[in-house]
């Protein structure tokens, strides 16, 4: 076991689900993916890399593997848009995208309380839109529509806080 | 990709949530719903049917090379003419140049506004380059194919020039001089190269030590951020220690290796490796095992071991194993570990006088030192037999055992023959999924092609630098698609 792994391997293994997920790996696949990643990496003496370096190694290993389960070039030509996509939103190379996971906290934690308790209510607690609607006095396509405003209202603030820490 | 970014947030929010991406996944967001899929598809349909009429309608009156901007094969289009620099240029609408310089003058190549592919031949190793070599080619918008001397006196400054050419994907330097840092550095800088050949082919063996390539220039090719193919051709240098430093280029996915180490039979053939090579080594190969999206190897004129394949990755999607009349019958059986294999590139070494020019008699014996061709060609028949490969490519010919294996090769759809003859063509008729067939300089006559009329799935023929009759072909098979290059 390599000396940065208790350190790294938590931050890595999400960051690397993010990223399996947007290049479009099935959520059920996520977990085996990840595994499958670290068991190819951890064989590599990721000792010899930086922790930035290893992340990068670690999606270079889950992108192939995400594109040895694509046959067709169209789906592997999607892959790699998906692979651009996170590079332009992460960073190219050694972004793991963390910053972005800590804006989105943010912003999160700064909704107003209604919006916090329908998105905990929604996502973390499952409750279907029927039962919400009732709740918040809206119509069940009142709730999706809501909900849309407020994942539009968290994209918003996450790039206004990029932003502000890139100095713009 | 609209549909990435959605995935993106998605998991973001997940994770700040604490739950699964399948509880925040907005069914409506990024993924469609059904109503929009069903729209999305008419679109699709409708948007199909107008590609189609145009490709239709533009292929009458200009047929220009399709490229997948996926692949990895460089486009080629036919026929490649040459130009010796001070005789008449060939015809303005020319795709494919061959361009023997005589001056160290590339401007007379800007006319050829619609060239693809261009190779560039210096007539003097050492000839100077000064700064705007490359200028002229800046011109030729559709240039996406560069094989070019890089004489000994050509600087890193004039490489640097190659960026302006902004089509370029494929690039090869032959080298009269070694690859530098700075010049890894410029090739960089050339933002759609998706494939650099390394090469040191016009170099006696005395020369070679002078182009070595060092750790430190393999190290920089890792920088090359879109760099998906890399050929390294009879180069000095490259050990099991330099190819580790390739670990850091997370795009690479094919590595095509040419002349590592000394085969007694190829030397007889006339084929030189790299003066220092041991051969592609089972050390080189775990080097190669570190590159984490490799899934493409050929090995072209090489010393190979069964070692040496074992201890590549085994979840190769192709592979090749070509110019190697020296690799004995467990080399090439050591290939069936590859069990995912897609793409097969095999040759029949005792054909290969033939391209030497050697006269040949029918019951002539094979070279002294060939290993036992029987056993090879079992070895080989196993592979076609037993490996899922749908593409197979030959060149000089099948062996017996190998044409009898592919009735029984199920997933095969697409075969390359080249250099092969009626015999060959017979035996690919009876692949059962067989739906594109190339032959390519193959000895055939249009009634040679015959045994193909039965094959009910095959829709594309390819014919190029063949000689067969254009119009006995194509209506020797109604319904297939047949192209003629020549």
């Amino acid at each position: 076991m390599n000396r940065h792994q208790p350190r790294l391997a938590p931050r890595a293994a999400a960051m690397l689900r993010r990223y399996l997920y947007v290049l479009g790996a099935h959520a059920d696949r996520l977990d085996d993916l990840v595994q499958d990643a670290f068991v190819i990496a951890l064989e590599k003496r990721p000792e010899d890399r930086g922790e930035a370096a290893f992340g990068a190694f670690l999606r270079a290993i889950g992108k192939n593997l995400v594109l040895r389960e694509r046959a067709s070039a169209r789906r592997r030509r999607e892959v790699e848009l998906a692979d651009q996509v996170w590079r332009e939103r992460c960073g190219d190379g050694d972004g793991d995208g963390h910053e972005r996971v800590a804006a989105l906290q943010e912003c999160v934690d700064g909704l107003p309380a209604q919006s916090r308790r329908l998105l905990d209510a929604r996502y973390r607690d499952g409750i279907d839109r029927g039962a919400l609607a009732a709740e918040f006095g809206l119509r069940p396509e009142g709730v999706k529509s809501a909900l849309r405003r407020v994942r539009d209202a968290l994209k918003r603030c996450v790039e206004r806080r990029l932003a502000v820490g890139r100095g713009a | 990709m609209r549909a990435a970014e959605e995935r993106l947030f998605d998991a973001e929010l997940a994770e700040v949530l604490g739950v699964s991406v399948e509880a925040v996944a907005e069914p409506g967001a990024g993924r469609g719903s059904p109503r929009r899929l069903w729209l999305a598809a008419a679109v699709a349909l409708f948007g199909l049917a107008i590609t189609f009429a145009v490709a239709f309608a533009s292929a009458a009156a200009d047929r220009v090379e399709a490229q997948d901007p996926e692949s990895l094969e460089p486009p080629q289009p036919l026929p490649i003419l040459f130009w010796q620099s001070g005789s008449a240029p060939p015809a303005v609408a020319t795709q494919s140049l061959m361009f023997q310089l005589g001056d160290g003058d590339l401007s007379p190549l800007s006319r050829y506004e619609r060239l693809q592919n261009l190779r560039v031949f210096a007539v003097k190793p050492g000839r100077a380059c000064r700064a705007g070599f490359f200028a002229p080619l800046v011109p030729l918008a559709q240039l996406e194919v560069l094989r070019v001397v890089v004489p000994a006196a050509m600087g890193t400054e004039v490489l640097r020039e190659l960026r302006g050419l902004e089509h370029l994907r494929f690039l090869s330097l032959d080298l009269q001089r070694p690859l530098t840092v700075a010049d890894v550095a410029a090739l960089g800088e050339i933002h759609g190269l998706v494939s650099l050949g390394l090469e040191a082919q016009n170099l006696g063996a005395g020369d070679l030590g002078a182009v070595a390539v060092d750790a430190a220039a393999m190290r920089a090719l890792s920088d090359l951020s879109h760099l998906q193919a890399l050929r390294l051709e009879r180069l000095p240098g490259c050990t099991a220690a330099t190819l580790r430093e390739l670990r850091g280029a997370h795009g690479l996915r094919r590595l095509i290796l040419v002349g590592f180490g000394t085969q007694p039979v190829a030397t007889e053939f006339g084929w030189q490796p790299a003066e220092d090579s041991a051969g592609f080594t089972a050390d080189i190969a775990r080097a190669l095992a570190e590159l984490p999206l490799l899934e493409d190897v050929w090995l072209e004129a090489c010393a190979v071991t069964p070692a040496a394949l074992q201890a590549l990755p085994v979840g190769l999607r192709a592979f090749g194993l070509t110019g190697c009349p020296d690799a004995d019958a467990e080399v090439v059986r050591a290939i069936a570990r590859f069990g995912e294999l897609e793409l097969l590139r095999l040759d029949r070494a005792q054909d290969l006088n033939d391209q030497l020019g050697r006269p040949r008699a029918a019951d002539a014996e094979p070279p002294r030192d060939l290993p036992d061709q029987r056993a090879v060609a079992r070895a080989q028949a196993e592979l076609v037999r037993d490996l899922p490969i749908r593409e197979l490519r030959s060149d000089y010919g099948l062996h017996e055992e190998v044409a009898a294996a592919l009735a029984d090769a199920g997933q095969l759809a697409v075969v390359e023959l080249i250099r092969s003859g009626a015999t060959d063509v017979s035996a690919v008729a009876a692949v059962p999924a067989l739906t594109r067939l190339t032959l390519n300089q193959c000895r055939v006559h249009a009634d040679d092609l015959a045994p193909l009329r039965p094959a009910k799935a095959l829709r594309e023929l390819r014919m190029v630098y063949c000689n067969a009759d254009r119009a006995a072909v194509t209506s020797l098979l109604p319904g297939v698609a047949v192209t003629f290059d020549l």
